[in-house]
């Protein structure tokens, strides 16, 4: 589905690079956390992935095809909802299809589709700030889903939510991402996080970023919170924040 | 004057998670990597006139509701600056886009546009120059925000054959200056406010920022 393929990348007026011969691929379909210490290079991936910034030495594609021949190949959720606070729910769902110029009544239909998906069909005509946080990052998802691409790029989400929330957002997004057919690329600096969401989670290791440890998460798909206090997880909890540590360390 | 500048950044405080939401908007993105029709641009730019001579009479309150002579004379100068300066700029901008002065004596103003500026309008009415300031920084601020971003994310936007020069024109210092200046003058006329008052200045803050949102809405959709 992705692959990076010898990424290098100094930003520019930068003395060292941030990442250098950079590969690694995700599989189609699949769930996949990116935790790194702060500075590792998690958000440079991403804007990257998103042609945000320009790709100096080696490739990536996404599903066989190089990223710069492509367009709206990837659905970016940001930490912050960022939604439009004077437009409805139902407008703001629509805006990335509309920027698509997709015709009025197919954006009205899908919209319509994605709010009953997250559950939010009843506040299609309210505003944002009628809205709870958690609320609003659901409607967030319901946009990035609009958007159409197969592969969604989620940069830590919840990060802004309490504990609270944040905790069943997780499992809200578990189901719906059981239900759909993406590919989820996730950042996230929270190593419980990443486990209880993900197949496998990747940790960016090294200054400049050289290599990404892969990590399997041996969970079953349907899973439920109580699993995370297996010995087995617990144990690659511990192994994750080790890592990280020494990463942080260097 | 503490207490005046504090209330000041109340208002701006109050409204910035919005503005921060413009930087995404559709219309402001095609600005700043040079996609937007020029169609788009053109409707904006008319309405844009429409809206400034609204904007105009809103300072004009203010002087006319003034006590202080000194703040009087700033809103005068507001004034001046908009009807013999800036509507001239937008005037050449529009040369170059094929707008002919009949085009900008038949512009209808969109609904959403004669609203924000007949609530602006409202607020000066009822209020003093305090609600002036509150009802005219949105739009002044904002802009310098937007630009200021597009510039931070793609140094070269200034460069645009087309965008460049509006880019250019609300990232400048001079700008930023004259927004200073607002935001001081700003401060004056909110140093003797109750807490109650300050509330409803930012209520017309977040207000007119909401309108903002709506202006770029209507300016992508061709709505009128």
């Amino acid at each position: 589905m992705l692959e990076f393929q010898n990424v290098s990348f100094t930003y520019p007026g930068a003395e060292a690079p941030i990442m250098e011969n950079l590969s690694f691929s995700v599989e189609a379909g699949s769930f996949v956390s990116i935790i790194g210490a702060s500075g590792s290079g998690k958000s440079t991936l991403f804007r990257l992935l998103n042609s945000l910034e320009e790709l100096q030495e080696g490739t990536i594609t996404v599903n066989g095809r190089d990223i710069r021949s492509l367009s709206h190949y990837t659905s970016y959720m940001p930490q912050q909802d960022l939604l439009f606070p004077w437009r409805t729910v139902e407008k703001n769902v629509m805006l990335p299809m509309q920027v698509q110029k997709v015709p009025k009544e197919e954006r009205k239909r899908v919209a319509a589709q994605m709010l009953a998906k997250v559950g939010l069909t009843d506040w299609a005509n309210s505003y944002p700030r009628e809205l709870s946080g958690g609320m609003r990052q659901r409607v967030s998802f319901a946009r990035t889903l609009c958007a159409g691409s197969d592969l969604l790029l989620l940069d830590e989400p919840f990060s802004a939510l309490d504990s609270i929330t944040r905790i069943s957002l997780q499992e809200w997004l578990r189901e719906q991402w059981e239900s759909l057919d993406k590919t989820i690329l996730f950042i996230t600096h929270d190593v419980e996080e990443a486990i209880f969401l993900s197949e496998k989670i990747l940790v960016l290791t090294g200054s400049p970023v050289t290599g990404l440890k892969e990590f399997t998460v041996p969970l079953p798909g349907k899973r439920t919170r109580e699993m995370l206090l297996q010995g087995e997880i617990q144990q690659l909890k511990e192994t994750l924040v080790e890592l990280l540590r020494s990463e942080a360390a260097e | 004057m503490n207490k005046g500048y504090a209330a000041a950044d109340r208002i701006l405080e109050g409204s910035r998670s919005i503005w921060e939401t413009f930087h995404d908007h559709p219309f402001v993105r095609g600005i700043a990597d040079g996609t937007l029709p020029k169609e788009n641009f053109k409707y904006y730019m008319l309405q844009d006139y429409v809206y400034l001579l609204d904007y105009a009479k809103v300072f004009s309150i203010g002087a006319g509701k003034a006590a202080d002579p000194v703040v009087g004379r700033h809103f005068s100068g507001y004034v001046d600056q908009i009807m013999n300066g800036e509507l001239n700029i937008h005037k050449a901008y529009m040369a170059k886009l094929g707008i002919t002065e009949q085009d900008v004596r038949e512009v209808y103003q969109a609904l959403d546009n004669l609203s924000y500026t007949s609530y602006m309008l409202r607020c000066a009415y009822e209020g003093g120059p305090a609600e002036v300031c509150a009802a005219i920084l949105p739009c002044a601020i904002s802009y310098e925000e937007i630009a200021v971003e597009m510039v931070r994310r793609d140094p070269a936007c200034v460069d645009h054959p087309f965008y460049g020069e509006w880019i250019r024109g609300y990232a400048d210092p001079g700008y930023h200056e004259a927004n200073t200046a607002l935001r001081d003058l700003t401060a004056a006329c909110c140093e003797n406010l109750s807490e109650q008052q300050i509330d409803h200045l930012v209520e017309i803050g977040q207000r007119c920022s909401l309108y903002e949102g709506r202006f770029w809405d209507l300016a992508w959709e061709l709505r009128r």
